[in-house]
């Protein structure tokens, strides 16, 4: 079957089966590997896409129910050729060490930044909960996101 | 609705019905089972709503756990509910999965369920015809065997009484970590206090994780009633809870942990109840 | 202390927006032209002869290209561990197929399709015929006289017998204390994957990429097996998703090198999460009887330790990981005598093998929960009790005869206590309600580099100046996501006064970088780091030599600095880097290069101190941890972010090994995990605060003071999170982890099924 939705601002369209996951799409069909997968059951978050403004687990959704969807990947985060504010703070405050959950993490933050602007420590930890992460013990990526939502929202 | 009861008509017991996914997908890898017909009805946005009608409350069965748990009504009418949803999985999969889904899967661990039973909740079941029926969910929950909704129909909503001001309901749970983990036990429980909200003039509780799918609990439940809101029905709530459990997993490796971890549910649905802190 | 212009600071690793961007490929991103995927059958049954494969229903799937198994692969045995050819200590009894299955996950078969899916369904499709054997579950059981034997030689795979030193005479108000102590089965939990890529082209040459941990250990296993020349063989260390040791013996390579040889395809072969747990390799399930005599003084006159380890069904790094464990004590505490037995027995369960640590948080863990039994037995602080019995800088580890160097783990404990308020809190009392809190502490040892009398250290490196002054390093860099590359960067920078960014890295290929036994035994900051440093200098003196022969002045009188050469005592008319190299080589036709073998002498202790105060829910024995202090012996941060973020990893990983992290295994030896559903890390809502606190200082063979960090900050997590859960509840609790129902069932009458702690053997 024919699937249409938009991916990073860019309209696209691609056979895919009736079956076929969202993850693999992404990443086989259309080269996007930054998506990356870590569990196949939802429960490390490395796979985290958003579909119109939601965080969701691209293993356990159908591609074909993004039809007529918005999506962004880790591909569509970057500022033309530089790092977005997210990825910045990531970068300089120590919260990337291995990188395979980062893609993750960061799509899971920027739903976060959408939905909250200025997120307690609370909300973030809860928001990440389902991103696991073995490298960092966490507390450098809840710095992150918190300096990149203080930046975001500007001088007080 | 015209096209799922189309849809529903194609469908087999070799179908699948799927809602957000998040059970339906793992369950079909896990397989490698290939169903003759998948009927995606996630797209179907008419079944995703909270309102109040007629003293009562309807929730879409599309409706997804993020929406549930920041639903000012519900929080209002369904504290249990609230809950629950909060405790589903991580952001990602409340983001998705939805309660229709969570009550046809009917597992054992299933959050919603006894926030819904406590909530004395009944479903609309639309068949092949196009024909909504309503069936309360214990009724539903205790068909022998089979899945449930059965082939070629579909839970298009839920709905349950509206609170009265002199009703309160409460969610618990403990699993191996603070959020994104599965249930070991959960319950909820659901109180109508008397006039002066001295004591308890009805009750009712629900445990999950205890048997193949969550279950409502008379005698507990009768216990309460009559009782006033102070230490000593608290003793014999968790006393009574504990009895439950011990006799529900008799037989099950986990008993000696159950039995004592349920004082702690016990513990956090009193306080939420006398609406006072766990700790 | 010398003032550093690069070492210390915290510059981001060069690959860090190719990971937040997404561009970064890891070895599942790879695609290569007419690429084939492989699955692993691998055993239902812990142990079982197999009878029969019948593929032909495999072969009927469309996409798939072949169905390989033990019928038509070589029978050679091999050893996943073995770094060098010959190694000492690695038993080759591995095939790439079993004959008999002696675990479940056990590799059976393999398909190898056009796709993923079809590969899959090509598993399912395979019919083994097994006739099941008895089954060897637990260390315990193997050594049993009548068990089944796994292997022809018996289950006792390895012992050891290690002593030294006289007890002194035992005053008479000595205390004489045993603990049984417990630790798991554990999965590494890298979030990738186990992935490996391999291609076999025309010219007979077999090229393997692979987030692998040793490009050359990887090549002498995978030549070996498959009868290749080395020089035929090229393995390309890929980025690596996490390894934590999972990674670090040649699980994958062999496999998928023979499937791509067989297929004269490229194949990629990807593990599940399930096959990730059960198939690769786990923690050792290991069990220890500590026994100590300690006078009322607390000093230790005696301890000795009975352990006995399951390696899983085949040998893999158990015997030496094994010995690890023997070796670690005698570096923390001063010890009146020592005397460590050990027996390793194999078990019809996962391969166990190296992890984060090596053997050091395995007998932490039972020596320091011990060592809190001892001083509430003496009552004694626990703090106390270390104070008085651990080692001081330049003691000699009795059982090596070699230095523990720098070793201030003193300073660390002494430090760690005042930031913490331990001596406020450690008196305060726990609660007597639902919620009880309290402080637990607990000390760890650990090394810098493999070097030993039994084995070398040495690596060699080489440095390229480029015409405009920038630095292309040379050297079999295995990055497993710690920083390695910034850390070498940095210490080049340093030494040649440039800014790090000038010099660029690569990663490990056999085929092109210089020989390196591989990234582990905490070596790289310590030891390559050393190498980095004398190179770097190197070519320091390469360019000052050249500098004074185009200046026509005596290279005594020049320095480096600024990215310059100058003359001692200023002035202007020194040399740019890149002049250098310029005039070097028009003028001289000499090349800025240099190459450095460098040698490792030494193997000073590094050592982690931990606080930690935990709250315990004793309805539900549930534990919520509220903060972490982590104390190391670093003896120079080279790059302070990345150091904090070891220590911070770490202590994730140690919590959820006190708390909840298990591979179990049931009745049928099938593992409970069969994900991350099941298999539970800590994640970002249940991680607590953690402070890191650094002891700096010069001295040992580090470059300036560096001592290792990523293995040592895990040593001591699991024991002082255990030691504060027990002093919560006044409990003894020493078998690992303390899951809920362990804690409840410690509390005795509060809990209807009471249990005690195993005693001493």
């Amino acid at each position: 079957m024919r699937l249409n939705c938009i991916i990073n601002g860019a309209a696209v369209s691609v056979d895919i089966d009736a079956d076929a996951r969202l993850i693999d799409v992404l990443r086989d069909a259309l080269a996007l590997t930054g998506t990356k997968e870590g569990c196949a059951e939802g429960e490390c978050g490395a796979c985290t896409v958003l579909i119109d403004g939601l965080a969701v687990n691209s293993c356990l959704v159908l591609a074909a129910q993004v039809e007529g969807r918005s999506l962004l990947t880790i591909e569509g985060l970057a500022s033309g050729d530089g790092a977005n504010a997210l990825q910045r703070n990531f970068i300089e405050r120590g919260a990337i060490q291995c990188g395979f959950c980062t893609p993750g993490m960061l799509m899971s933050a920027t739903a976060l930044l959408m939905r909250v602007q200025q997120p307690s420590r609370e909300e973030i930890r809860r928001a990440l909960a389902g991103n696991l992460c073995r490298c960092t013990g966490y507390e450098p990526i809840i710095e992150a996101v918190a300096a990149a939502a203080d930046e975001m929202a500007g001088p007080a | 609705m015209a096209a799922l009861a189309t849809a529903l008509g194609r469908a087999t017991p070799a179908s699948r019905l799927i809602a957000g996914g998040t059970d339906v997908m793992l369950q079909l890898r896990a397989s490698g089972e290939r169903p003759d017909l998948l009927i995606d009805i996630s797209g179907m946005g008419e079944l995703v709503f909270v309102r109040e009608q007629g003293g009562r409350i309807h929730i879409g069965a599309l409706t997804s756990f993020a929406r549930i748990e920041a639903d000012g009504l519900l929080r209002i009418h369904a504290n249990c509910l609230s809950q629950a949803a909060a405790h589903v999985g991580s952001a990602q999969v409340r983001n998705i999965a939805t309660i229709g889904g969570n009550v046809a899967n009917a597992s054992a661990c299933a959050d919603a369920i006894p926030a819904l039973l406590a909530l004395d909740a009944d479903l609309g079941i639309v068949d092949r015809t196009g024909q909504v029926r309503r069936y309360p969910l214990r009724e539903v929950l205790a068909r022998a065997g089979g899945p449930r909704p059965g082939v070629g129909e579909a839970i298009v909503d839920l709905s349950f009484a509206s609170l009265r001001d002199h009703q309160r309901s409460a969610f618990a749970k403990v699993g191996v970590r603070s959020s994104v983990a599965v249930a070991r036990l959960n319950a909820a429980l659901f109180v109508t206090l008397d006039a002066a909200r001295a004591s308890i003039a009805g009750a009712r509780i629900a445990f999950g994780s205890v048997a193949p799918v969550a279950f409502l609990d008379e005698r507990v439940a009768a216990g309460l009633c009559g009782r006033a809101l102070d230490e000593d029905t608290a003793q014999r709530f968790a006393d009574a809870c504990a009895a439950l459990v011990t006799e529900a997993i008799a037989q099950r490796a986990s008993r000696p942990y159950k039995q004592w971890a349920i004082r702690g549910l016990a513990d956090d649905l009193w306080n939420a109840i006398r609406g006072s802190p766990t700790h | 202390m010398a003032a550093f212009k690069y070492v210390g600071l915290s510059p981001p690793c060069p690959d860090a927006f190719a990971k937040a961007s997404g561009e970064l490929r890891y070895a599942t991103d790879l695609r290569l032209a007419g690429m084939s995927y492989a699955c692993l059958l691998t055993s239902p049954h812990a142990h079982a002869r197999i009878d029969s494969i019948d593929a032909r229903r495999a072969l009927q799937v469309s996409g798939v290209i072949g169905v390989y198994s033990h019928e038509d692969a070589p029978a050679t045995r091999y050893c996943r561990y073995r770094i060098v050819p010959g190694q000492a200590g690695c038993v080759d009894d591995e095939s790439l197929f079993a004959v008999t299955a002696r675990f479940v996950g056990d590799r059976i078969a393999a398909v190898v399709a056009t796709s993923p899916q079809a590969a899959r369904e090509g598993v399912r499709r395979i019919e083994v015929g097994y006739t099941p054997l008895p089954a060897v579950l637990s260390a315990e059981t193997a050594l049993e006289p009548d068990a089944a034997h796994i292997h022809a030689g018996g289950n006792l795979l390895h012992r050891f017998d290690h002593a030294t030193g006289d007890a002194p005479v035992a005053p008479a108000d000595a205390v004489r204390t045993c603990t049984r102590v417990s630790t798991q089965m554990l999965h590494h939990a890298a979030i990738e994957p186990h992935t490996c890529l391999a291609n076999f082209d025309a010219s007979g040459r077999l090229t393997v990429w692979s987030p692998c941990q040793s490009v050359y250990g990887a090549r002498t296993v995978v030549a070996d097996l498959l009868g290749l020349a080395y020089n035929k063989v090229r393995i390309v260390k890929v980025p690596m998703g996490g390894s934590f040791g999972g990674k670090q013996e040649f699980i994958l390579e062999p496999v998928t090198a023979y499937l791509a040889m067989r297929t004269g395809r490229p194949v990629c072969l990807t593990l599940d999460r399930e096959a990730c747990i059960r198939s690769t390799m786990v923690r050792a399930q290991q069990r220890s009887d500590v026994r100590s005599t300690v006078g009322a003084d607390g000093l230790i006159l005696d301890l000795e330790v009975d352990t006995l380890l399951a390696a899983g069904a085949y040998a893999s790094s158990s015997p030496d990981y094994s010995e690890a464990m023997a070796h670690k004590l005698t570096r923390l505490y001063r010890v009146g005598r020592y005397h460590h037995r050990g027996r390793v027995a194999y078990t019809n369960t996962p391969v166990a093998g190296g992890m984060r640590g090596w053997g050091a948080p395995d007998i932490a863990t039972c020596a320091e929960i011990h060592l809190d039994q001892v001083a509430s037995r003496l009552g004694l602080d626990p703090l106390e009790i270390r104070l008085r019995n651990l080692v001081h800088p330049g003691d000699i580890d009795p059982l090596t005869g070699h230095s523990v160097g720098e070793a201030w783990v003193r300073r660390c404990l002494a430090r760690g206590a005042e930031a913490f308020g331990w001596r406020e809190r450690v008196g305060l009392p726990a609660g007597t309600g639902r919620i009880r809190r309290a402080v637990g502490l607990a000390c760890g040892a650990h090394k810098n580099g493999i070097f030993s009398d039994a084995f070398p250290e040495a690596t060699t490196m080489t440095l390229k100046m480029n015409e405009d002054g920038s630095l292309d390093l040379n050297a079999s860099i295995h990055e497993v996501g710690a920083g390695s590359a910034v850390t070498l960067q940095t210490i080049i920078a340093e030494e040649l006064d440039v800014a790090p960014q000038m010099i660029s890295t690569r990663e490990a290929d056999s085929e092109s970088t210089p020989y390196d036994f591989g990234c582990f035994g905490s070596r790289l900051t310590y030891f390559c780091g050393a190498a980095a440093r004398a190179l770097a200098a190197k070519m320091r003196a390469r360019l000052i030599e050249a500098a004074a022969e185009l200046l026509a002045v005596a290279s005594e009188n020049l320095c480096a600095a600024g990215g310059r050469v100058v003359p001692l005592g200023g002035g202007d008319s020194g040399l740019s880097y890149a002049q250098i190299v310029q005039a070097a080589r028009m003028r001289y036709a000499r090349d800025m290069i240099v190459t450095h073998t460098h040698r490792g002498t030494s193997n000073p202790g590094s050592y982690c101190v931990q606080f930690a105060e935990v709250e315990v829910d004793v309805l539900t024995g549930l534990v919520r941890v509220n903060e972490v202090l982590t104390v190391v012996d670093i003896g120079r941060a080279i790059n302070r972010q990345m150091v904090e973020g070891q220590c911070r990893g770490a202590i994730q990983s140690g919590i959820g090994s006190a708390l909840c992290e298990e591979v179990t295994i049931d009745g049928a030896g099938r593992t409970g995990a069969g994900g991350f559903k099941n298999y539970h890390l800590i994640n970002a809502a249940d991680m607590p605060p953690v402070r890191v606190l650094l002891v700096e200082h010069d001295g040992d063979e580090g470059p300036y003071g560096a001592k290792s960090v990523g293995e040592i900050a895990v040593v001591p997590t699991a024991a002082t999170i255990v030691n504060a859960v027990n002093r919560a509840l006044g409990t003894r609790l020493a078998t690992l982890p303390l899951t809920p129902d362990r804690i409840l069932a410690a509390l005795g009458d509060r809990a209807p099924s009471g249990s005690r702690e195993p005693a001493c053997g």
